[in-house]
C-alpha cells in the first residue's frame, strides 16, 4: 500500500514571461513541503521553465494572452506536473528532438530535448478547448 | 530570482563575463544586451565564469552559443570556467560539451591561457628571427 497520500496543489498564472517567477516560487514551496531532493528540484525547475517558455512562446506569436493552470501531484516517489491552458492547440512534444545533434546549438529544439531527457513520461491531449500536457518524473526524498 | 552580470577587461584583450543567479527566459535578454555592447572584434578572448550561476535554461544556452559563434567568427577564444554540476548537466543533456573549452577551475584555465601565450610568443620570436 502506498503510505504517502497524494499531495495535489495547483496555481493559475498568466501566459507571460513575468509569471515565471511566481511559478518557480510555487514549485519551491511544493518541493520543500514534500521533501523532494535538491537534484530533483533542479530538474523539475528546468522541466517547468522549458515547458512554460514553449507554451508562452507559441501563444505570443498570436498575441493570445490567457491563463495557464499548473498542477503538481506527488506520492512519495513520482511527481506529475500538468499544464493546461485554453490556447490554440499546441503539442509541446511534437518537435523532433533528433535534430539536436545536427542542429547548430543556438537554434530550436533544445527546450523540448531538455524536457524529454529529464522526464520519465510525457503526454499531450486536447480536451475540448484545452491543451493538457502532463509530465511524470520519479524523484527521491531528501535524506 | 535575478541575474547579476559583471564584465571586466583583463590582459591581452580578454573579457571576463561573470554571471550569478539564474540565466533563463526572464534574464537571458539582459545578458545578451550586455554582451552585445562589450564583445566586439577587438576582443581576443571571452571567458564566461559560471561560479555564481545556479540555474541555466535553454534561453540562457542560446545566449552562450551565440557568443561563442561571435568569437569563432572573429577567430577569438571562447572559454567557460567554474560550472556547477547542475549547469554542466544542462550542457551534457544537449550534447554540447564537445568543441567547448570548459575548465573545472581558474587554475586549469590559467594553465591553458599560459600555454596559448607561450605558443604565440614562440611564433612571434620565430617570425622576428626571419624578418
Amino acid at each position: 500500500m502506498n503510505q504517502y497520500p497524494e499531495n495535489r496543489q495547483s496555481i493559475v498564472i498568466q501566459n507571460r514571461v513575468s509569471a515565471g517567477e511566481k511559478l518557480a516560487d510555487f514549485l519551491l514551496r511544493y518541493v520543500n513541503s514534500n521533501n523532494i531532493a535538491n537534484d530533483d528540484h533542479n530538474d523539475l525547475k528546468l522541466i517547468i521553465e522549458e515547458t512554460f517558455t514553449n507554451i508562452i512562446s507559441s501563444a505570443r506569436e498570436r498575441s493570445d494572452y490567457h491563463d495557464i493552470t499548473v498542477e503538481l501531484k506527488c506520492d512519495g516517489k513520482t511527481i506529475v506536473i500538468t499544464f493546461s491552458d485554453t490556447g490554440v492547440a499546441f503539442n509541446p512534444i511534437s518537435y523532433n528532438s533528433k535534430n539536436i545533434g545536427n542542429t547548430p546549438p543556438h537554434e530550436g529544439g533544445m527546450g523540448i530535448h531538455i524536457i524529454r531527457s529529464l522526464s520519465d513520461a510525457l503526454n499531450y491531449k486536447r480536451v475540448g478547448d484545452r491543451n493538457v500536457f502532463t509530465i511524470t518524473k520519479h524523484y527521491t526524498k531528501r535524506q | 530570482m535575478s541575474l547579476e552580470v559583471v564584465i571586466i577587461s583583463e590582459a591581452n584583450n580578454c573579457k571576463r563575463i561573470s554571471i550569478s543567479g539564474e540565466l533563463d527566459s526572464r534574464t537571458a535578454l539582459d545578458l545578451q544586451r550586455r554582451i552585445d555592447v562589450e564583445i566586439d572584434a577587438s576582443v581576443a578572448t571571452t571567458i564566461i565564469d559560471f561560479k555564481g550561476l545556479n540555474f541555466l535554461s535553454s534561453a540562457g544556452l542560446r545566449v552562450i552559443f551565440k557568443t561563442k559563434k561571435v568569437m569563432d567568427d572573429i577567430n577569438g577564444e571562447f572559454l567557460m570556467v567554474n560550472l556547477q554540476p547542475q549547469i554542466k548537466k544542462v550542457f551534457e543533456i544537449i550534447k554540447a560539451m564537445e568543441g567547448m573549452n570548459i575548465f573545472n577551475s581558474q587554475e586549469e584555465m590559467d594553465d591553458y591561457l599560459a600555454s596559448m601565450q607561450d605558443k604565440v610568443k614562440k611564433l612571434t620570436d620565430h617570425d622576428d628571427r626571419y624578418y
